[in-house]
């Protein structure tokens, strides 16, 4: 029963160590992958969860089938960039870092369809039918409005981007779910003792 | 140090839940009421010290912490670090539940190895106890790195380098996790002594 007393003056005592090295809670084991369209380009990040860039990490892109489309490697920002393939159905992104780690993700089809391919025939038909009636200004008005969609589409992949690293909450939850299991074997092995 | 979902050819990610099953049910065979809160704090400490940085080296890893875990719970460390690593999975999304098998023997056995080999040593004079607690935290890494890259070349990766680039990132975790380990160890000495194995083999044998 001596133990009882110094290990309620332990636990805390290591928690405390660790909790104490850490400045950032961060990890580095989980590879995010994330990807979103930028016009007519599918854009990649790879990164750690704690934030660390995946640099020069193999890349490939598989189509709905799984026929490998594209097989490259992220560069030293741990992104990635390549044009819209002509395919139907989800693309699946994988990226492999250091061996060990994996991330994969999902660019469903209905985020890029009708943007493959798409040569935008309305300023040229725009600038057929108004008859030279200023027609830059219309062309303008389109590479405005494309700049500003571009813009939108970047801010909206921001918001959507997994956060990279750990929710205080989870770390609490973790700990509170290893207390109550202790509990719960204490409870059965003390009884299981005071059966015998 | 934790292996991705999709890294492991299936073969060995059911030798490593048949590993890690086989270990838990010793380890839980030597528990009681008595042993089991130390089993819990390792386990939570296991779990937190995912999140420990060692911003030194090439790459940033975190914190292992499986030679203290074995050296404080010997066989028992399957079944807590069993537990952490789902926590982990499940939470942190570090590692994954069909890999859990694997990690879990990976970073559990070179734990116990470190018990069986440094157990004694920790509880002699201040130099051989502290060399023998550097040398369980700074062993207990390089062996689960030395794992972990056998998981992958039997999954048919080459072995030395997938060896080599593990081992080289986890050197600073290596020195840090040695250096942690003596401190502990010196600490646990004052503090509670009867958390290091001492008469451990007596401990075990005793009841079931």
């Amino acid at each position: 029963m001596t133990g009882r007393r110094g290990l309620l003056s332990i636990a805390p005592v290591l928690v405390a160590v660790a909790a104490a090295l850490a400045p950032s809670v961060a990890g580095a084991h989980r590879l995010n992958v994330f990807a979103y369209l930028e016009g007519s380009e599918v854009k990649v990040e790879a990164y750690f969860s704690d934030g660390a860039k995946a640099k020069r990490s193999d890349l490939k892109v598989y189509d709905a089938d799984d026929t490998l489309l594209i097989k490259n490697k992220t560069d030293a920002r741990g992104e990635f960039a390549f044009g819209l393939p002509a395919t139907e159905g989800d693309l699946l992104i994988v990226v492999t870092a250091g061996e060990e780690h994996v991330g994969k993700y999902t660019l469903k089809a209905e985020e890029f369809e009708g943007v493959a391919g798409v040569e935008y025939p309305g300023i040229a038909e725009a600038e057929g039918e108004s008859g030279g009636e200023a027609p830059g200004d219309i062309g303008k008005a389109l590479a405005r409005i494309e700049a500003t969609l571009r813009t939108m589409q970047r801010q909206l992949a921001e918001l959507r981007k997994p956060r990279a690293g750990v929710s205080l909450e989870s770390v609490m939850a973790g700990i509170g779910f290893i207390v109550g299991l202790t509990g719960v074997a204490m409870f059965f092995m003390a009884r299981h003792a005071t059966r015998k | 140090m934790h292996i991705s979902e999709g890294a492991l050819s299936a073969p060995v990610l059911a030798a490593g839940a048949v590993l890690t099953v086989a270990g838990t049910a010793v380890g839980l065979r030597g528990l009681d009421a008595e042993k089991m809160p130390r089993v819990g704090v390792m386990a939570a400490t296991f779990f937190v010290a995912s999140l420990v940085h060692v911003p030194i080296g090439p790459s940033s890893e975190h914190l292992i912490l499986n030679g203290l875990a074995g050296l404080v719970l010997g066989w028992a460390v399957f079944p807590a670090l069993l537990v952490a690593l789902f926590l982990q999975a499940v939470l942190f999304q570090f590692g994954g539940l069909t890999t859990l098998g694997v990690n879990t023997f990976t970073m559990a056995f070179p734990g116990l190895l470190c018990y069986l080999l440094f157990g004694r040593l920790v509880n002699r004079g201040p130099a051989v106890s502290a060399a023998a607690a550097f040398g369980t935290g700074a062993l207990a890494v390089l062996l689960s790195g030395v794992l972990v890259a056998v998981a992958l070349f039997l999954t048919g990766k080459a072995f030395t380098g997938a060896a080599a680039t593990i081992v080289v990132a986890h050197v600073p975790v290596m020195v840090a996790e040695g250096v942690l380990c003596v401190l502990c160890v010196g600490f646990l000495k004052k503090v509670k002594p009867g958390m290091l194995p001492r008469m451990r083999t007596q401990e075990v044998s005793d009841d079931g």
